[in-house]
């Protein structure tokens, strides 16, 4: 149980680092856009897209 | 003598691909005669406009928008010479110091704010599309505001480079403006998101501590763990109350200074004296601690006031993005009539006596006199109507107004605070003034019931003091606490956004707070006629022979008459040649007389495409007898040639299909609907019997429809106004709440800044929807406002009788929040009343 002794101004430190982590974050704007990010993962293509023939076009 | 109906619809075989637009799914007229190839597959696309963007993205690899998008891309507006010398002026130092910002390297960047994004695919095409320029440094498109940031090299690039570019793939953006809050409102966000985060840190941290020393049993937990598990929490909160809470004190102090109790200071009481509390308590080893009472109490008090933050950022976000782009530069004649030089010059430098000119299909910037020239000028600023009224030398302009046909050299008088256009604004700002503030309302309300709390508090502090030790301040920490407002000040503001959310899905920009609470309490609807109920520009419906040439050859003679002239009836007729894939003839000796018509000669035969006396005069008889009736509220436009009579063109603006439905749904969800309009009585009988309203009044100026409204009011009936013309400005804010139709109509930009919401779609439908939400959004706040009364009356009195322990009563409190939130979650997704 003494560890505990250890344990508890451990835990408190440890949230004061957190607290510094999340201030670098929101600073750096990681906190502006939410949505973004999700989609970009997904719509962004490592393949290079299939070239596309360049078939008969009609325009007038 | 025959003659033939050619409705709109095309007499070809229509497959099931060719039926809607690829890239704008509007119903596709052309058939298979605009295409792209696409991952295969060969679409059809309804347009030049649509085909270009469309091949235009997938040449630039960004076929995924088409894979990835949520429904139809807005339709692009083809790109002709104009646009270009238009953008091109971005790029003039007068103008793009206004806008972009130079940093340290050189390069330049500026924010802008992109229109027409309809999902995550749009926003992701903008960006992509941004940074595949050459010379861009940097391109990022926030989700969620829609706003681009660009920072481009300035010697490979420009701004009008980038504009250009997003209008190739059918996305138009302008900068933003600087001055607007924009900086402000994202500084601020940061700031309550840090006191939040650290408040939450605080608090969960806290709890974990406070848990073992609930649980446990007396004795069981040895008073040395005890003692470094309240120092610990004393280390967490004091960031808590320090930092997060600052705002509750600078609140509370600011009211007391001027002798009022506000919300905040009970808060600001119970943090303060809690933690004092807390302190001394585990500085003396004796009595009890409220750590995590306090951190509770902090976090979700900062959590409710960040939502209505969000919700107040969400409508400034809105206003934003419907403000006009920056004012355009205007052609001034450096000295007039000496020289025909000119220079571009600002809006906002031009002054009295100042010669312009106006190009055809521009604006007028303000009220003057025409001197030379000969053109026509759509003034539906005035009058509601686009149909253009014939000007010559001497007679006047006025300000806003679009000249369609021919330049024009203009002698300005007005400019400024006196020109029409801004006596409307002051008008309809004016107007805007006069609503009832619900803000002050809800302050004197939560003024009184502030001092209510802390008079509990009081009450229950003394009717404990004779129980001795620390029960007195025990139980009045917890009247405090739990009588904390937060469910109460949730209740609305979580309701707003999650409909406010809603409605921006449907395409319904809300940029005033009050307006859904507005909305759901409408009892009548006054619809206006022209760009609302029907569509803004006019429409081939028939055309009658009156020779022996066929429609095809008339429609190719009437366009080859008025190729290049941007008046409406030009485009209804290019647009139904499109459409029936008929190409102009050429014409030679093309004159236009105001007002009348125009003459030309075409193979060598004199043509006259005009009024039924102009082209009568050519024609040289009088017109067949047999010429089928006329419809309500057409516009007739003959063609004929030496000798004879050709055909006559009814052009009408079509109703929009959604109308009719949307009329009988809001009579349906009992709101009684009203047209009032500019135009004759004849085509708005007709409109009003097509679509089925009753009361129905033509010829209305724009003081006489707000005086409609005000008559309405005076009955104690609450109007909805729904228009699109800058005339409708007053009307709009003199209602209760308005919506302004603005899809892609350029001169409505004081509509929109004067109307509560803002329509981006033409589906009259979502009108209907958005009723339906607001009502559902009164019920949730109804709904949430019992419920935090109720559960009020019922704590108020457990607290004082000392059944809650501090502790619980934060629970207790954080609970009935979070009904209050999930409560209005809901209407964030329900999409029941959505067709």
């Amino acid at each position: 149980m003494e560890a505990l002794y250890l344990l508890i101004p451990l835990s408190v430190a440890a949230v004061f680092a957190i607290g510094w982590v999340l201030w670098r974050a929101v600073e750096s704007g990681q906190f502006d856009d939410l949505e973004g990010p999700g989609h970009r993962i997904l719509m962004d293509d490592d393949a290079p897209p299939a070239e596309e023939p360049a078939g008969p076009r009609t325009i007038v | 003598m025959t003659t033939s109906t050619l409705d709109a619809p095309i007499a070809r075989p229509t497959f099931d691909e060719t039926a809607h637009c690829f890239h704008c799914g509007e119903p596709n007229l052309a058939g298979d005669t605009f295409r792209a190839r696409f991952d295969g597959r060969t679409r059809y696309l309804c347009c030049a406009g649509c085909a270009a963007v469309a091949q235009t993205i997938v040449d630039a690899g960004l076929g995924d928008f088409y894979r990835r998008r949520e429904g139809a891309a807005p339709r692009p507006a083809e790109i002709v010479p104009g646009d270009v010398r238009a953008l091109g002026r971005y790029n003039l130092p007068a103008l793009e110091r206004q806008v972009a910002h130079r940093r340290l390297d050189g390069s330049k960047e500026t924010d802008l704010i992109l229109e027409g994004l309809t999902c995550a695919a749009c926003a992701w095409l903008a960006e992509r599309t941004i940074g595949n320029v050459p010379g861009v440094i940097e391109a990022g498109v926030n989700y969620t505001t829609g706003r681009a940031h660009v920072a481009w090299d300035s010697r490979k690039t420009s701004l009008a480079d980038v504009l250009f570019a997003l209008r190739r793939v059918g996305l138009d953006a302008h900068p933003a403006d600087p001055q607007a809050g924009a900086a402000a409102r994202k500084r601020e966000r940061r700031k309550r998101l840090l006191e939040l985060l650290v408040a939450c840190l605080g608090m969960m941290q806290v709890m974990m501590f406070a848990l073992p020393i609930y649980l446990a049993e007396p004795g069981e937990l040895a008073p040395d763990f005890e003692h470094l598990m309240r120092w610990a929490s004393l280390f967490l909160t004091a960031p808590v109350v320090a930092y997060s809470a600052r705002s509750f004190f600078a609140n509370a102090w600011r009211d007391l200074a001027r002798r009022r109790v506000g919300m905040d200071v009970p808060i600001a009481i119970a943090i303060a004296v809690a933690f004092g509390a807390s302190v001394r308590a585990t500085f003396s080893g004796t009595g009890e601690v409220y750590y995590d009472s306090v951190g509770m109490f902090v976090f979700l008090l900062l959590a409710s006031r960040y939502l209505e933050f969000t919700a107040r950022a969400q409508a400034a976000e809105a206003v934003e993005r419907l403000a006009p782009p920056l004012p355009a530069l205007v052609d001034r004649f450096t000295n007039f009539p000496d020289t025909l030089r000119t220079e571009a010059v600002p809006v906002g430098l031009l002054a009295a006596g100042d010669v312009i000119a106006v190009q055809a299909g521009a604006t007028v910037p303000a009220d003057g006199v025409i001197l030379r020239g000969l053109s026509a000028l759509d003034e539906s600023l005035l009058t509601g109507e686009s149909r253009p009224v014939a000007r010559k030398p001497g007679e006047r302009v006025v300000g806003g107004s679009i000249n369609s046909i021919s330049p024009l050299v203009v002698r300005l008088d007005q400019v400024g605070e006196q020109a029409t256009l801004a006596q409307i604004s002051r008008l309809a700002r004016r107007a805007a003034g006069t609503r009832p503030r619900l803000a002050t309302l809800s302050d004197t309300i939560a003024g009184g019931f502030s001092a209510l709390v802390l008079a509990l508090a009081a009450v229950t502090a003394i009717m404990w003091l004779p129980a001795g030790g620390d029960a007195w301040f025990r139980h009045a920490i917890a009247v405090l606490v739990v009588t904390c407002p937060c469910a109460l000040a949730l209740a609305v503001p979580t309701a707003l956004t999650a409909a406010g959310h809603r409605l921006s899905r449907l395409g319904l920009l809300v940029s005033r707070g009050t307006a859904i609470e507005a909305l759901a309490a409408v009892t009548d609807v006054v619809f206006d006629k022209t760009g609302t109920l029907t569509e803004p520009r006019l429409a081939v419906k028939r055309i009658a022979l009156l020779g022996t040439q066929s429609a095809e050859q008339c429609l190719a003679c009437a366009l080859a008459l008025e190729t290049g002239s941007a008046h409406p009836i030009a485009q209804s007729l290019a647009a139904h040649a499109a459409a029936l894939d008929v190409t102009p003839a050429a014409a030679d000796e093309v004159s236009t007389m105001s007002g009348l018509g125009v003459e030309a000669v075409v193979a060598g035969v004199g043509y006259r495409l005009g009024t039924a006396v102009f082209a009568g005069a050519i024609a040289g008889k009088p017109l067949p007898v047999e010429a089928p009736a006329h419809g309500a509220g057409e516009t007739h436009v003959y063609l004929a040639r030496k000798g004879a009579w050709l055909a006559r063109f009814d052009l009408i603006a079509p109703l929009r299909a959604s109308a009719a439905e949307t009329v009988e749904r809001l009579r349906a969800q009992g709101v009684e609907p009203h047209l009032v309009s500019g135009d004759l009585s004849d085509a708005v009988a007709a409109v009003a019997s097509a679509v089925g309203i009753e009361r129905a009044v033509a010829q209305a100026a724009p003081a006489d429809k707000a005086d409609y409204v005000k008559r309405l009011q005076a009955q104690g009936r609450k109007v909805l106004m729904i228009g699109d013309g800058i005339n409708d400005a007053p009307v709009l804010a003199a209602a209760d709440v308005s919506i302004a139709v603005a899809d892609g109509r350029s001169g409505s930009d004081l509509a929109r800044a004067h109307a509560a919401i803002v329509m981006l779609n033409s589906n009259l439908n979502r009108v209907a929807d958005a009723h339906a939400a607001a009502l559902e959004a009164r019920r949730v706040m109804r709904q949430n406002l019992a419920w935090a009364i109720a559960y009020n009356l019922v704590a108020v009195p457990l607290a004082m009788a000392g059944v809650l322990a501090p502790w619980a009563a934060a629970l207790g409190m954080s609970l009935s929040s979070l009904l209050v939130v999930a409560n209005a979650a809901r209407l964030a997704w329900r999409s029941r009343f959505e067709s």
